[in-house]
């Protein structure tokens, strides 16, 4: 799932609370369907973080939306009385749907770029130091602008920070990232230099891109395993989320639960995971552990069912739970011991001890006959 | 003379295509007969002469047992492979083992490797471009399944070589599908692409912008395409003859070759038609010398009755490569068909369903992968192709470590070239040698995935266990190769390998490997977190072992109390053992079950006290 940024450009924070312009009229205005559903649920006590995740629209579209609706004056920031002037109204439905235009650098679009110029960087390099100018001036079919970019690009890595690495400001949204990233590859790549004399270059260029694509995918997915170093910038920071967790658990749960009763058990998971990543409640757990057993994720209801069996110490049917889950994973052992503990535990429920004493059969027979 | 130009190749499970790029336009070149396609069908005639395409099609039904086709569903395979096993029963031609356990087949008493048989459909396809071109061809950027792994590709890049070819890039099917879609357009959004063809399903997700195509995920399955649907309706024939009959036709390889024939025709019809006639006459002759006939109708609705469970199965897929790429549904603003089974309409319903979008129709399922395929030679070559194609790696790679586990180091689609590394220690004292198993797959276990290559790191210095570091360097570049290095840290000592994938290893072999190489094991090195697991466990242990015998009273006279109690006792030896064996894979393993009886231990005594 993406994440809010914290930022929208343009607007600001993600955690102002925006209001509906009173002198706004839709109609005139010729919003599209999904602008005008966005439009009406802006009631100036929500964030725009919780809007956009309410909406159910992908964030970045939502994000689009709010953009363009501020662009033509629907919305007022806090402490604003009018609307400011609108950028260029729209005249017709056909008006640009998307954000607005990026910066020009990374609006060169559809034409070769053969100026370094479109590049968010500062490709002059300064005060080189020797081995730079070793470099600049190796045998190579490398020109002198390419060559400087490179080695700028070099100098950047030491900074670890993706976002000057790609060339875009901080917490820019998805698609100034994504057209960057894009522009910047089409640069370094090293199938740009496919059979060229490199010298020193193949492996800079190489190394460079690297850099740059591992960069784009810490920012993109912050939950990405690739790369050192944890960078959180992209997250947004907890004092800024308009909701507590245990808040918006709950209604990521009731999302969850709609979803798995409508039958899409695998989307369901999602938000299961989100619900129970914020606040591990053990009634949250237990519905996680069935519906990951029905997505047919036997693995991860087991990691639920462990942690809801080890919550309520007492609870013969979070061990029931568990055993099922084992199971389904294959771990026939863990589950007979699961049982077998439980069983020893002595409930009250005959009912329960009965289907505990059926499982522990099954599982015996299923150890017994592989 | 030699021309420069780069050929596009789409080497089909059943048919071949041959593309190239002039003057900034892609185009399919067609063949002598006038064809865009060309049968990936090799025979040896009776004259010992070799025939390739078309005219081996033509003869294949009375020469069944020399003409091969989908030999592409044996490239690179192992001979103990359960794909190979499957084919044996099922092609008319003869699959023999190789000495490498690889796979071999047999026409007339000569011995082929399968790089071979498809060598002669690349210089067919070579020949085709050279008599449009005019003038010789050396350059050639062939497709593979997405899914292919690294022997798989070898294997056909080994066949190129064997055709006089230089393959200087392989590339996966389904992006090259999305090059031919998005070239020359200036668009910006994202794609699926389903491929079905004849022998391989795989769906991949791309982003593209800016003339720049990036792979975002891609997944599939070697073993699933028109060929099993083919065989559906085979089976459904046989079973229907033989119940009427009582005679296998299976048994008979003119016969198999004639329904296979049929079968396709019947598939094909179907697409346009609501109901096709089979009609077989003499199909075979009874032991009394009386010819029997086979006639009946195919409806569609019968042949989608057949091979749901085929469809699905690429839903399945689909569903899932996108929720690993964490992509929804609504995302995904085009769907791209690719593949001759993409006729199918019932295909074109499960897609649209699916995605819940129209399929996008501008494309041609036959040709749309070679003109990628040419498309990416000219990004390569040409200066003035403005394309760039952000590809990912398929699988994960890594090592193997102690225990016979494996450690990846870099994840399946991550974007190439890239480079990871990690540090590595000793497994034993005085250890003086390391084996670096290089590995691609997705198992935890090492022997289920594929080995890529070996070597050893020697001349490390003596030390207790664990105290010397290695760091192991993969480096994938943009062509896919990769390279391994493997580090002593305190000496700078260095080995390096280029893998060049072999195929000649069967998983029993490394299972013998990784016992037979125990000495040289390596670990992870990962000793503060095994400190700390190991604290954990032991603070865990002491609370058992304090509250055992109070248990022991409580729950001894219950049904299950002296069962759970042994239970318990083997799970607390179990925690001790992996502690003195300072593993921490099994250390985990063991805490967790060890964190199970504590809760219920602690359950037990706070129910009988309060």
């Amino acid at each position: 799932m993406s994440t809010v940024p914290a930022e929208i450009a343009g607007i600001g924070p993600t955690s102002l609370k925006l209001r509906v312009s009173p002198g706004f009229d839709p109609l005139k205005a010729a919003v599209g369907p999904d602008e005008y559903f966005l439009l009406s649920r802006i009631d100036g006590n929500q964030t725009i973080r919780s809007v956009l995740l309410d909406s159910g629209l992908p964030i970045e579209r939502g994000i689009a939306i709010v953009t363009r609706l501020r662009s033509i004056g629907a919305l007022l920031l806090p402490g604003e009385s009018a609307a400011p002037a609108p950028a260029s109204m729209p005249s017709s439905m056909a008006a640009p749907r998307t954000a607005p235009a990026p910066p020009p650098r990374a609006a060169a679009q559809g034409t070769k770029p053969t100026t370094q110029h479109s590049l968010g960087h500062d490709l002059r390099l300064a005060n080189p130091t020797p081995e730079e100018v070793a470099a600049l001036a190796e045998d190579s079919e490398l020109d002198d602008t390419e060559r400087r970019m490179i080695l700028t690009l070099e100098r950047l890595l030491a900074k670890n920070d993706p976002y000057m690495l790609i060339g875009v400001s901080q917490g820019a949204d998805a698609k100034t990232l994504k057209r960057a990233y894009f522009l910047l590859s089409k640069e370094i790549h090293p199938d740009r230099y496919y059979g060229m004399k490199l010298g020193s270059f193949a492996a800079r260029t190489s190394r460079v891109f690297e850099e740059v694509s591992r960069a784009y995918a810490r920012l993109t997915s912050p939950a990405s395993t690739r790369g050192s170093g944890s960078h959180q910038a992209v997250r947004v920071p907890t004092q800024d989320q308009p909701q507590t967790p245990q808040a918006y658990a709950a209604e990521l749960f009731d999302r969850a639960c709609q979803l798995e009763v409508g039958g899409d058990a695998l989307n369901a998971m999602k938000l299961f995971a989100a619900c129970v990543r914020m606040d591990p409640q053990i009634k949250y757990l237990r519905r996680a552990t069935s519906c990951a057993l029905a997505a047919g994720q036997p693995r991860t209801a087991v990691e639920y069912a462990q942690k809801a069996y080890l919550l309520a110490p007492n609870d013969v049917s979070s061990a029931r739970l568990l055993a099922t889950a084992f199971r389904h994973a294959g771990k026939l052992s863990e589950a007979e011991e699961v049982l077998v503990m439980a069983m020893a535990l002595k409930s009250e429920n005959d009912v329960l001890t009965a289907e505990l004493r059926h499982d522990l059969a099954e599982v015996r027979r299923m150890l017994a006959n592989p | 003379m030699a021309s420069d130009k780069v050929i596009g190749i789409d080497l089909g499970t059943t048919n071949s295509c041959v593309s190239i790029v002039e003057d900034g336009t892609p185009s399919v070149i067609p063949n002598r007969g006038g064809y865009k396609t060309t049968p990936s069908m090799v025979a040896i005639a009776e004259n010992g002469k070799r025939l390739v395409g078309h005219i081996a099609k033509r003869q294949a039904i009375t020469n069944a047992e020399n003409t091969v086709y989908a030999a592409k569903r044996l490239i690179g395979r192992k001979w103990g492979s359960a794909a190979v096993r499957s084919s044996l029963e099922i092609m008319p031609y003869r699959i023999v083992e190789g000495p490498h356990d690889d796979v071999r087949i047999m026409l007339r008493d000569q011995v082929f490797s399968v790089p071979e048989v498809s060598a002669y459909i690349l210089q067919e396809m070579k020949l085709i471009s050279e008599e449009y071109l005019g003038e010789e061809v050396q350059k050639a950027v062939v497709t593979v399944p997405a899914y292919f792994n690294d022997g798989q590709r070898q294997a056909t890049k080994d066949a190129g070589r064997i055709a006089g070819l230089d393959v200087i890039r392989i590339i996966n099917e389904p992006t090259a599908a999305a090059l031919a879609y998005g070239f020359g357009r200036n668009i910006e959004r994202k794609v699926a692409v389903y491929d079905l063809g004849g022998g391989t399903f795989d769906i991949s997700i791309l982003e593209i912008g800016n003339g720049v195509f990036e792979v975002i995920s891609t997944a599939g399955d070697t073993f699933l395409g028109g060929e099993d649907f083919d065989r559906r309706i085979i089976d459904w024939l046989v079973f229907g003859f033989e119940k009427q009959h009582g005679i296998d036709l299976r048994k008979d390889k003119m016969a198999l070759q004639r329904l296979k024939d049929v079968a396709e025709k019947a598939k094909c019809e179907l697409s346009s038609v609501k109901e096709t006639e089979i009609n077989l006459p003499f199909i075979i002759s009874t032991g009394r010398n009386e010819a029997l006939h086979l006639q009946t109708m195919l409806t569609r609705d019968k042949l989608e009755e057949l091979t749901s469970d085929l469809i699905d199965r690429t839903v399945e897929i689909c569903a899932r490569t996108l929720e690993e790429a964490e992509i929804q549904k609504s995302q995904i603003e085009d769907v791209i068909l690719v593949g001759g089974m993409t006729r199918m309409p019932r295909v074109q319903s499960a897609v649209a369903e699916f995605f819940g979008l129209e399929p996008c129709k501008g494309v041609h399922p036959d040709e749309v992968v070679a003109l990628g395929a040419g498309i990416q030679g000219a990004a390569l070559t040409d200066e003035k192709s403005d394309i760039l194609l952000l590809d990912v790696t398929p699988h994960s790679l890594g090592i193997m470590i102690v225990g016979g586990y494996f450690h990846k180091l870099i994840e399946q689609n991550t974007t190439v070239p890239t480079s990871e590394q990690h540090v590595f220690t000793t497994v034993k004292d005085n250890q003086t040698s390391v084996k670096i198993l290089v590995l691609q797959g997705e198992s935890d276990r090492a022997e289920e995935n594929e080995l890529l290559g070996e070597f050893v790191l020697t001349g490390l210095r003596r030390a207790p266990r664990g105290e010397v570091e290695i760091e192991v360097m993969f480096h994938i570049s943009a062509d896919g190769i990769v390279s391994v290095k493997a580090r002593d840290l305190e000496t700078g000592l260095e080995q390096s390998i280029t893998v060049t994938a072999t195929s000649g290893l069967t998983e029993d072999e490394i299972k013998k490997m990784v016992e037979a190489n125990k000495d040289y094991m390596v670990e992870v090195r990962s000793g503060q977190e095994f400190d700390k697991a190991r604290h954990a466990a032991e603070k865990a242990l002491e609370e058992i072992e304090g509250l055992f015998p109070s248990v022991t009273d409580i729950i001894a006279g219950s049904d299950f109390g002296q069962d759970a109690v042994k239970k318990a006792r083997a799970v607390v030896e179990r925690t001790r053992q992996a502690i003195a064996a300072k593993d921490l894979t099994t250390l985990t393993e063991a805490t967790e079950a060890l964190n199970r009886t504590l809760n219920m231990f602690r359950g037990v005594v706070s129910k009988t006290r309060g």
